[in-house]
């Protein structure tokens, strides 16, 4: 199997396999957090952080880790980074800190840190892994910004708290409410297909071989899809 | 047998580890957050009571108040009492403060967490400024948000009836 140049694994989760708008991973904080830009953006750093070092330490043990153990020790190490850094947002970010509320507990529990885990760090070395949760960070936190733009501007008739005036008569209310998020969301996954003209979401790159509960729904049926996708 | 205590130890020693990393950010970040919430509280509590100096928080553990009364302050000069309400909106529970002096009068309410429809529930308790328990329900509720303002007034309700009780305790 060829190996991924550094470039490629760090740019993968941006556009050909970002998190939210392609391997539709991590729905519930996309569409509760984005109703401000400050909130969804916050959300994306506290997610890249978590993902990164739960990386960078799942690649460490992957040799360690023994494979029916590896959900168990998989939490442990996500739910222990997620609490440092909810504790380090509590302590300097106070604000971030109201905004996201239980979504921040929520990242724990989030399927793109436990999905890469599980698809990429525990079969790749440190540094690829490093890249991969930087760049799936990256692709989360531009996805939730661009979700939350959309919706606090032309929703709100506001950007990251500031009023935008002349939009003050124009506002969609209905855009920052759930079904407002859903829409969007919507949109943004059949755009991302359209520039990508379909290319991008790629069954085989990420499907059921990935999910953390393949070996209990029966790996070979997954396989199986996958390969004829 | 072997393999079990292998995995068990592996998971362990996870554990430990995390823990390690859990304490040391505890340990440093457990002031800042003690100091942060400290002065959050003491910024409600003037915006509640602009004219109070100095707080103190009573024990209510023995007193027989509303279900919905989690904490209340007295004014240390004796310029009245701020309590804050927990009660149920329309999604979430609401946190409200709300300051009342001595002679009955609501000195400031404000919602320091929800997650409510009405959007502007923040701002509703600045209508329950210098109002007293037969002015509340002149108030008026907001088309579309009406649980949640009605929890507002109940929880104003609530705390001029808490008042009145500690008032009594007093004497």
């Amino acid at each position: 199997m060829k190996e991924k140049s550094s470039l490629s694994v760090l740019l993968n989760g941006i556009i050909k396999e970002n998190p939210v708008l392609v391997l539709i991973l991590g729905t519930c904080p996309s569409l509760a957090t984005t109703t401000t830009v400050d909130g969804a953006f916050g959300m994306g750093i506290a997610a890249l952080v978590v993902l990164f070092c739960s990386n960078i330490f799942i690649s460490l043990l992957r040799k360690i880790i023994p494979e029916t153990m590896r959900i168990p020790c998989y939490i442990v190490i996500i739910a222990g980074f997620v609490t440092i850094v909810k504790m380090l947002v509590q302590a300097f970010l106070p604000s971030l800190y109201e905004t996201l509320g239980v979504y921040l507990d929520l990242i724990t529990v989030n399927c793109i840190i436990l999905g890469r885990a599980e698809m990429f760090a525990n079969k790749n070395t440190v540094i690829h892994s490093a890249l991969d949760g930087i760049g799936m960070g990256i692709g989360f936190t531009l996805a939730l910004t661009l979700m939350s733009t959309i919706r606090e501007v032309l929703g709100a008739a506001s950007f990251a708290g500031i009023e935008i005036p002349f939009m003050e008569n124009y506002k969609i209310e209905f855009l920052t409410k759930a079904p407002g998020g859903l829409l969007v969301y919507g949109l943004l996954i059949a755009l991302i297909y359209f520039v990508t003209r379909g290319k991008a979401p790629v069954k085989t790159s990420f499907s059921c071989e990935g999910c953390p509960h393949a070996g209990s729904c029966g790996k070979a049926d997954c396989q199986k899809e996958g390969v004829n996708s | 047998m072997k393999k079990y205590i292998k995995n068990l130890l592996v998971f362990v020693c996870i554990c430990t580890v995390m823990t390690v990393f859990l304490a040391t950010t505890n340990h440093l970040t457990a002031p800042i957050i003690e100091k942060n919430q400290i002065a959050s509280t003491n910024k409600s509590l003037k915006e509640v009571m602009p004219k109070g100096e100095n707080f103190e928080k009573l024990d209510i553990t023995k007193l027989s108040l509303s279900s919905s009364i989690t904490e209340v302050y007295k004014e240390t000069n004796g310029k009245g009492y701020v309590i804050k309400i927990v009660t149920a909106g329309y999604g979430n529970d609401m946190i409200i403060m709300c300051g009342v002096n001595m002679e009955d009068v609501v000195t400031g309410a404000v919602c320091i967490s929800s997650n409510e429809t009405l959007g502007k529930e923040k701002t509703y308790g600045e209508n329950f400024i210098n109002k007293n328990s037969k002015d509340i329900n002149d108030v008026d509720t907001i088309a579309g948000a009406t649980k949640t303002t009605k929890a507002y007034k109940n929880a104003v309700n609530d705390a001029l009836k808490c008042v009145k009780l500690l008032k009594g305790e007093a004497k």
